[in-house]
């Protein structure tokens, strides 16, 4: 067998050997998307302006909507998803949030995000949970795309002196 | 006589007229190749230096786009079909890549002739990025050159790769093959 495979080679005319009509180059690609995790809105500080100055008034309302996206939410159910805190108590006055409207800007598989607590809720130092997901499932199940609307008011727990009381306040998305 | 000594005798006039009969098949070729033809042989190739690269996502939603990754690919060739070669230069990708989610695009930059002038030269076959699939895009055509070397080609093709989300895609990565052919049409 070698002998006669040898006979062949030696028979062939040389310039006349067969060459490919194409050649290659080729490339491992990678696609990566990047994680993000993002929660935004455009109203910037705010005042809220009381009427009355006895226990149990209200100030005026201001309401904040935020965008929040994320493409890498756990799968599972997860309590405040968003949630906030201020960074200083004021003496007298009850800050307080109330989630409007969920907007899914979503797919019907992204996560859905709901209130987590009907009505007004009132956020302290430590942080308060505004919205939750459910459990999701696949890939679509990692995207977050949605418009959070979100009243803010004040309350007197008690008889307020005239003057500007002044707190920062702050918003949080987490994705785990 | 002995069995060594027959194949010392018959051995050895078996091994001349071998030799030959090998020299009588090559040397008509050999002797036409140095002093009539001066045939070259025929070379098609297509090179790169970049290997593998990186697209890169800083957004997820739809309509985002990658980084672009700039390739320049040396293509050399003396055996391509004379005038115009439609799609002599073509990309394919490995199907593993969602293309409901992610569209894998290329565009052709350029083509500098390294060549002699009257070389064919490639084209882009589209302008702007377009999407490449598992089941191939051309990139590129051979153009006529302007000479007898038509059939020629000694250049550099630059090609930008990107991609695009057409829908918004969870964080996470994923590889893909790309095929980069030259093909003398032939």
């Amino acid at each position: 067998m070698v002998a006669a495979a040898a006979l062949v080679i030696s028979s062939l005319p040389v310039g006349q050997v067969a060459y490919a009509a194409s050649e290659n180059v080729s490339h491992t690609v990678t696609i990566r998307v990047n994680g993000k995790l993002s929660i935004t809105d455009d109203t910037g500080d705010f005042t809220l302006t009381f009427g009355d100055f006895t226990t149990g008034s209200d100030s005026t309302v201001q309401q904040v909507q935020y965008r929040v996206q994320s493409n890498d939410m756990t799968l599972s159910a997860l309590n405040g998803v968003v949630s906030a805190q201020i960074s200083s108590a004021v003496d007298g006055v009850d800050l307080k949030g109330d989630v409007g409207t969920i907007t899914n800007l979503g797919g019907p598989n992204n996560v859905q995000l709901e209130e987590q607590h009907t009505g007004y809720a009132t956020v302290g130092t430590a942080g308060t949970e505004l919205c939750k997901k459910g459990a999701t499932t696949g890939s679509s199940g990692k995207i977050l795309n949605a418009r959070v609307p979100i009243d803010w008011r004040a309350t007197a727990t008690k008889d307020l002196a005239a003057g500007d009381y002044t707190t920062k306040l702050v918003v949080t998305l987490k994705d785990s | 006589m002995s069995r060594a000594i027959l194949w010392k005798k018959w051995g050895a006039r078996f091994f001349w007229i071998g030799l030959l009969f090998f020299f009588s098949e090559l040397a008509p070729s050999a002797w036409a190749g140095f002093g009539l033809e001066g045939e070259a042989p025929p070379i098609l190739s297509i090179r790169d230096t970049t290997g593998p690269f990186l697209l890169e996502f800083d957004d997820f939603m739809s309509g985002s786009a990658s980084n672009v990754q700039r390739v320049t690919y040396r293509v050399r060739a003396n055996n391509m079909s004379k005038g115009k070669v439609k799609g002599a230069v073509e990309a394919r990708i490995s199907s593993e890549l969602d293309s409901k989610e992610i569209e894998f695009e290329g565009d052709v930059l350029g083509y500098r002739n390294l060549g002699d002038p009257d070389f064919g030269r490639l084209e882009e076959t589209h302008q702007g990025f377009r999407k490449v699939t598992d089941k191939g895009m051309a990139l590129a055509d051979k153009a006529k050159g302007s000479g007898a070397q038509d059939d020629c080609l000694d250049g550099e093709l630059a090609v930008a790769w990107r991609a695009v989300l057409k829908k918004p895609a969870a964080a996470g990565k994923t590889e893909i093959s790309l095929l980069v052919t030259l093909t003398d049409g032939s």
